[in-house]
């Protein structure tokens, strides 16, 4: 399916370091435009490096990123500053503004992004919050006053208020409990159709992955090492992947790992 | 032995290029649009207004030890017109600036390395970028506008409380006449001394945000990592602050 479209990202021989440690050592990736790929991997391979890579917050040491066939590392700084416009991510701690209130954090990017009117700003930020059902009385209330779960809802609310054609969301679950993990899952799963964005999701949780995914990739040292749609996650005989899916304690990755 | 020599020095001299870059480029974005007026007036309050106590009270205390200790320790000068002159130099040129910039280094610089840092590990100043907001604009260049800003301001009211910390010893405890007193201190008191004071003081301001900003902004590895950014910020500015303090010294009165 991704195949006939042209892809929206496209990375290739992507390459990063810190110092001695080799993080990504050659990532090719296609991502179709509105396809959910979920990257699943061991913790400390380097996913949060690749998303972040693909976004420039991380300069890479080597390779391509193409965003609708322009080479984001290539282009002047304003066209750089014009796709990653389009772009928006969901941190892995929500990473909210703890000076701000609830709907200042969620209009940040109209106010400050885009120079939205602050009114105007703030009817969109409640609509959002309303969008991952937190109640209008929150938005006056600072991040510390909300629990894990509700600050990554704001997460999601501040991640798709700017009606981004690419959304990436860092391990979206990983210390929320199963029902407010379902609850997210559903919820990136409305809000990502709802402006009709392009999702590349991180996680560890298996659920998650069924729920979210249209394809999976499975990183390993460095690499992309399989990649297919969903449903051949379960019937594929990669090792690897059947380790992971299963957290098996034996199999190929038992040996390698530090 | 020769090659770690060069190796620390090679490191030394990278750290310092890059600190220098960094500054460059906070200090380019205090001047181009666009600006974040909110910011800016919570940082004037929180650098300038709430060092008043700190920076007032070693001010008093430095006027005072001032005037004891050069009665004291000069007893063939021990006129008011000398004592006055003594603290009122001291203080306007370099106990004034010096003190306060100490003081709003461990106070300010800690706070802004710390506020950075955890922003740092905790993915705001991620968050920020991805909100297509430039770090430098928001969170650096304000810092920096206002420490520098606020430091003379502060030092002003360190002149004027030092000062009088001398007077009030002298007259209380050293037997002064308070009307000559205050004559002597205002005849020795010289334009120069005051400025060279405040460019002191506008010099420390830029010095402490920008240790702070920088080892901040470049913190790494959650709390720890914060809390060595915080040490780093307080002992850099505080070493800066007195080289600048010798260098500003030179330039105005050296030979
Ligand atoms: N800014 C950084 N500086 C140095 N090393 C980093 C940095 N960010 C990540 N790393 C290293 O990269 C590796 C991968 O990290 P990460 O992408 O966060 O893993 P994960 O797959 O769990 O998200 C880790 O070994 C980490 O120490
Ligand atoms: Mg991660």
């Amino acid at each position: 399916m991704a195949s006939q479209m042209p892809p929206r990202l496209t990375l290739r021989g992507l390459t990063k370091a810190f110092g001695k440690n080799v993080v990504l050592s050659g990532i090719d990736l296609d991502v179709a435009p509105r396809e959910s790929l979920v990257i699943i991997g061991g913790s400390g391979t380097g996913k949060s490096v690749l998303i972040k890579t693909i976004c420039a917050l991380l300069h890479p040491d080597g390779g391509s990123v193409l965003v609708d066939d322009q080479d984001l590392f290539r282009l002047s700084r304003g066209d750089q500053q014009d796709i990653l416009r389009r772009f928006s991510m969901l941190f892995q701690g929500a990473a909210l503004f703890d000076s701000l209130t609830i709907w200042e954090n969620v209009a940040f990017g109209l106010i400050y992004g885009q120079k939205m009117d602050r009114k105007a700003a703030r009817r969109v930020a409640l609509e959002k919050l309303q969008d991952v059902g937190l109640p209008e009385r929150l938005a006056e209330a600072y991040p510390a006053e909300l629990s894990g779960g509700m600050k990554k809802r704001v997460g999601l609310a501040r991640a798709i208020a700017g009606n981004p054609d690419v959304i990436f969301f860092d391990e979206p679950t990983t210390g929320l409990d199963p029902i407010m993990s379902n609850v997210i899952n559903d919820l990136i799963v409305s809000c990502v159709q709802k402006v009709g964005a392009t999702a590349i999701t991180i996680t560890h949780d298996m659920t998650s992955v069924r729920h979210i995914a249209s394809r999976v990739a499975m990183l390993h040292q460095g690499k992309v090492i399989w990649q297919d749609d969903i449903a051949a996650m379960d019937t594929t005989d990669n090792p690897y992947v059947q380790q992971f899916v299963h957290g098996l304690t034996t199999g190929p990755m038992t040996s390698e790992k530090p | 032995m020769l090659q770690s020599i060069g190796r620390a020095l090679l490191s030394f001299f990278q750290k310092a290029g890059h600190f220098s870059l960094f500054a460059l480029t906070a200090i380019s974005h205090i001047v181009r649009p666009p600006f974040y007026a909110p910011t800016v007036g919570r940082l004037f309050l929180d650098i300038g207004f709430y060092s008043l106590p700190v920076v007032g009270l070693t001010a008093a205390f430095s006027g005072m030890v001032l005037a004891l200790q050069s009665y004291s320790g000069f007893s063939s000068f021990n006129s008011e017109s000398t004592i006055a002159a003594i603290v009122v130099l001291s203080i306007t040129r370099e106990l004034g600036p010096v003190m306060a910039g100490l003081m709003v280094a461990g106070r300010v610089g800690a706070a802004i390395a710390a506020e950075l840092g955890t922003m740092r590990v905790t993915e705001q100043i991620d968050a920020l970028q991805m909100l297509s907001t430039h770090p430098m604009k928001y969170l650096v260049a304000p810092r920096l506008l206002a420490a520098t800003l606020m430091m003379p301001l502060l030092v002003i009211v360190a002149d004027i409380i030092g000062v009088m910390g001398g007077f009030v010893i002298g007259v209380s405890q050293l037997g002064f006449n308070a009307g000559s007193y205050l004559k002597s201190t205002f005849e020795t008191l010289e334009f120069m001394d005051v400025f060279s004071g405040l460019v002191k003081a506008a010099t420390f301001g830029l010095l402490i945000a920008i240790c702070g900003c920088y080892h901040g902004y470049y913190s790494r590895g959650g709390a720890q990592g914060v809390g060595a950014a915080t040490t780093y910020a307080v002992v850099a500015a505080s070493i800066l602050i007195l080289v600048a303090n010798f260098v500003i010294t030179a330039l105005f009165f050296g030979v």
